[in-house]
């Protein structure tokens, strides 16, 4: 694992982070100015955000483990993604 | 929803940032008691607020450690397996229990952390010696004690591993991060170095939080505004705690949030 590749995992979560809490708190402002509909779609929009940021850290890693054939490790974030993906498929189906 | 009450939840998630970013914890375990007792929700929707602010911490202090170089991402990802493994059981249990219910075992699980965080306060960071065969899971990092370049390897996997489904159950059934199991654990046991310990752990917080936090999204447990004024006080406190650093004696730092956490296990306790 090249330190290249940990600084572009950081940067990537702190873009991820950053995009989100801007999305949150131009929601919140315009909740406060009475535009309810607007605000909604801005505060969901960050909340997806925010909880997509560590699932593309993981695609990241993934990405990377196959590159350097690192099978092994690359294997491991495929199986933390499939849980993540289970978690995924049953908040939306409701199960 | 009033103004007061935002800017409360925004206070409790800065404090929450400034724990992340000084001590390495997802501060869930604060955020949930204060929002469920004082602000007067119901334990899902607090442990939903709880579990984005420690996406939110999770994200922004691994995204200023991953320059130190102190992050294990291989260990973090084996053991993210068994953390994501624990956080969807724990946030599929979650949906079917009281709130009483869960206002009790947050109680137990609080003053059991407060316990572990009281016997810490004194005890000195085991410095293993350096090892020269690092193993398929151990790594390097740079040591101020050492002053270099310091190998270690990592014992132990399979009490790893049960500790951190373990941190993911309680992670996804309580709103909270779970750091406060694993780190003593991978240091004490598994011949982790602290720093790359906590570090890892706070990397694999998002991870395990993701597991569980989108089974309250979609039953509704998330109030929106109230994610929103946690989550921007999180980059608030965590920007606070950057600055400040070391300059705060971490021991009392540890002492006074020992004390708060018995308190607020109590009060849990006592309410429900």
């Amino acid at each position: 694992m090249t330190s290249h590749f940990e600084r572009l995992m950081g940067r990537l979560l702190g873009v991820g982070v950053t995009v989100s809490t801007l999305l949150l708190a131009s929601g919140l402002v315009l909740t406060f100015a009475g535009r309810a509909e607007a605000s909604d779609r801005l505060l969901h929009a960050g909340l997806i955000v925010l909880m997509a940021t560590p699932v593309t850290r993981v695609v990241l890693a993934c990405a990377e483990f196959t590159r350097s054939r690192d099978w092994l490790f690359a294997a491991a974030s495929l199986g933390v993604l499939g849980v993540l993906a289970m978690t995924a498929w049953i908040a939306m189906t409701g199960g | 929803m009033s103004i007061g009450a935002i800017l409360a939840v925004m206070a409790l998630g800065s404090v929450g940032g400034l724990l992340g970013a000084l001590l390495g914890l997802g501060g869930g375990v604060f955020v949930v008691p204060f929002l469920s007792l004082f602000i007067g929700l119901s334990f899902r929707e607090a442990a939903a607020i709880g579990l984005m602010t420690v996406i939110a911490t999770s994200s922004v202090v691994s995204a200023q450690r991953s320059a130190d170089g102190v992050i294990n991402v291989r260990l973090g990802i084996v053991l993210e397996i068994a953390t994501t493994l624990g956080g969807l059981a724990g946030g599929l249990t979650a949906v079917t229990l009281s709130h009483r219910t869960l206002s009790i075992l947050f109680g137990v699980v609080a003053l059991g952390i407060a316990a572990v965080m009281f016997r810490q306060i004194d005890r000195r960071t085991s410095l293993a010696d350096p090892e020269p065969v690092t193993g398929w899971l151990g790594g390097q990092y740079y040591s101020p004690d050492h002053g270099s370049l310091v190998g270690y390897r990592v014992k132990r996997l399979p009490l790893a591993l049960g500790m951190s489904f373990l941190a993911g159950n309680v992670s996804g059934l309580l709103g909270i991060g779970g750091g406060i199991l694993k780190v003593p654990t991978l240091n004490a046991w598994c011949g982790v170095p602290l720093r790359v310990a906590a570090a890892t752990s706070s990397l694999m917080l998002g991870v395990t939080a993701v597991a569980s936090v989108p089974i309250y999204y979609a039953a509704g447990d998330v109030i929106p505004q109230f994610a929103a004024a946690a989550v921007i006080g999180v980059m608030i406190g965590s920007r606070v705690g950057f600055l400040v650093g070391d300059r705060l004696r971490a021991r009392w730092l540890k002492l006074l949030l020992a004390m708060i956490l018995l308190a607020v296990a109590i009060l849990m306790l006592v309410r429900a």
